[in-house]
């Protein structure tokens, strides 16, 4: 999904405030007519969702999902599409009846629009910043956020996006709908990057790419580019210990881009990626599960041509030092004493 | 008897006056689909085009001696492409030749004696197909179009008045003379031609050869210009994002085929948003695209200190790929 293609048609915006405690629950603050739109707030969507979801995960509907939002999304992409503003406002329903208090309010804005030239509805939890009240106006069609409104609130560099999810229709396949979700309150939460409250209460949504499968994957393909596209001995071992360290790190996402700049020299970075997406592994930041590979990343092998092998724990590597002779003979280096010799 | 005589111009006038809003309509169109024709190869050529006027086309029935003037006159709607320097022309021309189905060309320099001062300009009669315009009225019907340099236009525009507009036949030093700024005219062209040359061959002017490149692109995607000034400020520093011996306009080029739909888009969606970034609006966005599209890290790695980095993240998120 390029999403460097969105455009925006419609906008809506729906104020869902934070249950009070103590006090009577209002319901969120409906809008039942779309914003009207210039080319300006038009590009301030479309960035917000590409900051947002450029580093989305892949989704996709959950069959078991209790969430109306699979089924709203559906008919709102499909042809004729569902009434927009409805649809907009029962997602805003859904996600005021799922929140509790430890929720943030925001403006839940619906937008329909086309990515790759395909139609799209994505949905954005934007920050109310504090001390904008957010009112509505009332027009000669109903209510709605106007253009003079929609700047004040959120055309500013600093308004947050809490959470964002973005549909797309491709075929002509009912329930054809593929999805990007991100959720930027969370922040690096062990597995749980997409709160379990706004992936799979509110909008009724699972991973695409079971991570233990994904993080197989990427580890694999990474090895394979470093086995196969780094002649240097020095790097390919500096390159296979980061990838161990990673691996076995508390951080529970993989970031290949992340992992290819801070690891890797620049000429290899760009590879990475390359390889990376040819080999049908992931490229885009994924959660990691190391579960179907446990037993291959807490352990580290260089292999010499002669027959001898090297294996420790990444750590372990550290004494070991790799290097070519001034007559070009590659040399390893152990800094360390013999404890024991044995047969095997 | 001449054959001029014995026309009748008053049926002459009213059969001319029953077509002339067809040709009227007719000039506009035209002028559009020439702009999009020069805009198609990049190029800043200016266009125009326009009805001939009705005591034009008397003068002309009467002076060039027709037997059937409603037939033989058939460029009754001219249009002109006016560019910068003589090298432009044959690429404009052949441009038009895709664009059209022509019926005659003619290079008015091939006719000239060497001994001769003459007329120069490029001239092509088209005959309009169903679509060309999108006007029905329109189909069959010749228009004539003219290539010309500036000081071409200049010379034509200036002598048509004076030799078939001013209220006294000039005498023939007078139009001698007027055929002597000919002269002038092939000697700027020439002139200007090798300075542009002698300036683009200058070492440390791969850039302004960049920026032409660049700008030219950038007129085919968006078909609006860009602050040339600007350009030649900031191409420098981008050129740094890559390798010393890289053919940077052969890259953007690829690229620009390669993407010309998600440019064209962009551009497009931008093209009245003055709250994005500047360079969006100008030709130089196209290497930070290109960049960003071919090797990311690198114009993260690359970028110049002098420019504003957050230039780069904000053409990253524009581009639709997030800086990491």
């Amino acid at each position: 999904m390029d999403l460097g293609s969105f455009v925006v048609n419609s906008v809506i915006v729906h104020d869902v405030p934070k249950p009070e405690p103590g006090r009577p629950t209002t319901g969120p603050l409906l809008s039942d007519v779309e914003s009207e739109l210039d080319a300006e707030l038009r590009n301030f969507f479309s960035e917000r969702i590409v900051r947002s979801l450029g580093k989305g995960f892949d989704v996709v509907f959950d069959e078991a999902t209790t969430s109306p939002v699979p089924v709203i999304v559906n008919l709102a992409l499909a042809d004729p599409p569902a009434d927009f503003v409805k649809a907009s406002q029962a997602i805003a329903m859904h996600l005021f009846s799922s929140q509790s208090r430890v929720n943030s309010p925001g403006l839940l804005t619906v937008i329909d629009g086309e990515v790759d030239h395909q139609r799209c509805l994505a949905i954005l939890k934007l920050e109310r910043e504090q001390g904008l009240r957010a009112h509505q106006d009332r027009t000669a069609a109903g209510v709605t956020f106007t253009l003079e409104h929609l700047r004040e609130l959120m055309l500013t560099e600093g308004t947050r996006v809490f959470k964002a999810a973005l549909f797309q229709q491709f075929g002509d396949e009912v329930n054809s709908v593929v999805g990007l979700a991100s959720d930027n309150q969370r922040g690096y939460l062990p597995r749980v990057e997409v709160a379990g409250f706004f992936l799979s209460r509110f909008l009724g949504c699972r991973l695409r790419d079971a991570p233990r499968l994904a993080t197989k994957a990427f580890f694999i393909a990474t090895q394979e580019f470093i086995n196969s596209r780094v002649a240097d001995p020095v790097l390919k071992k500096q390159y296979e210990v980061a990838l161990l360290t990673e691996m076995n790190s508390n951080r529970s996402v993989i970031d290949p881009g992340a992992f290819a700049r801070e690891h890797m020299a620049a000429e290899f970075r760009q590879p990475l990626i390359q390889h990376l997406i040819a080999e049908a592994a992931p490229a885009a930041p994924f959660p990691k599960d190391i579960d179907l590979i446990a037993t291959q990343v807490r352990q580290m092998v260089i292999e010499f041509n002669g027959g001898l092998s090297l294996t420790g724990t990444p750590e372990g590597f550290g004494a070991v030092e790799l290097r070519t002779s001034p007559q070009g003979q590659q040399e390893a280096v152990i800094r360390d004493s013999v404890k024991n010799v044995r047969g095997k | 008897m001449s054959a001029a005589s014995s026309l009748d111009y008053t049926a002459l006038f009213e059969a001319f006056r029953e077509d002339q809003p067809i040709y009227e309509r007719l000039a506009p169109a035209l002028e559009a689909k020439l702009r999009e024709v020069v805009q198609s190869i990049g190029s800043k050529a200016l266009v125009t085009a326009r009805p001939k006027e009705l005591p034009s086309l008397l003068r002309k029935a009467w002076q060039d001696k027709y037997d059937d003037p409603l037939t033989q006159i058939r460029d009754r709607a001219g249009g002109r492409v006016i560019v910068s320097f003589e090298y432009e022309v044959p690429a404009v021309v052949e441009a038009l030749k895709a664009a059209f189905e022509v019926v005659h060309d003619e290079d008015k320099a091939e006719k000239r004696a060497p001994d001769q001062l003459a007329y120069i300009g490029y001239h092509l009669e088209v005959r309009l197909r169903a679509g060309d315009l999108g006007d029905d009225e329109a189909v069959g019907r010749i228009c004539e179009i003219q290539v010309h340099t500036r000081a071409q236009s200049a010379w034509a525009d200036v002598t048509h008045d004076l030799l078939y507009k001013s209220a006294l036949e000039p005498d023939p030093d007078v139009r001698r003379s007027l055929m002597r700024l000919i002269a002038l005219v092939e000697i700027f062209d020439v002139e200007a031609g090798r300075a542009r040359e002698a300036i683009m061959a200058t070492t440390g002017y791969e850039e302004a050869v960049l920026v032409a490149a660049l700008e030219s692109a950038f007129i085919r995607l968006t078909g609006t210009p860009s602050d040339h000034q600007f350009s030649l400020i900031i191409v420098p520093f981008l050129r740094r994002l890559y390798d010393s011996g890289e053919d940077v306009a052969a890259l953007i080029e690829s690229f620009v085929a390669a993407r010309s739909t998600k440019l064209t888009e962009l551009y497009a969606r931008y093209r009245a948003d003055y709250r994005a970034d500047p360079l969006v609006h100008q030709p130089e966005s196209l290497i930070v695209f290109e960049r960003l599209d071919s090797n990311r890290f690198e114009a993260q790695t690359r970028w110049p200190e002098e420019l504003d980095e957050g230039t780069l993240d904000r053409l990253a998120v524009v581009w639709g790929s997030p800086l990491d």
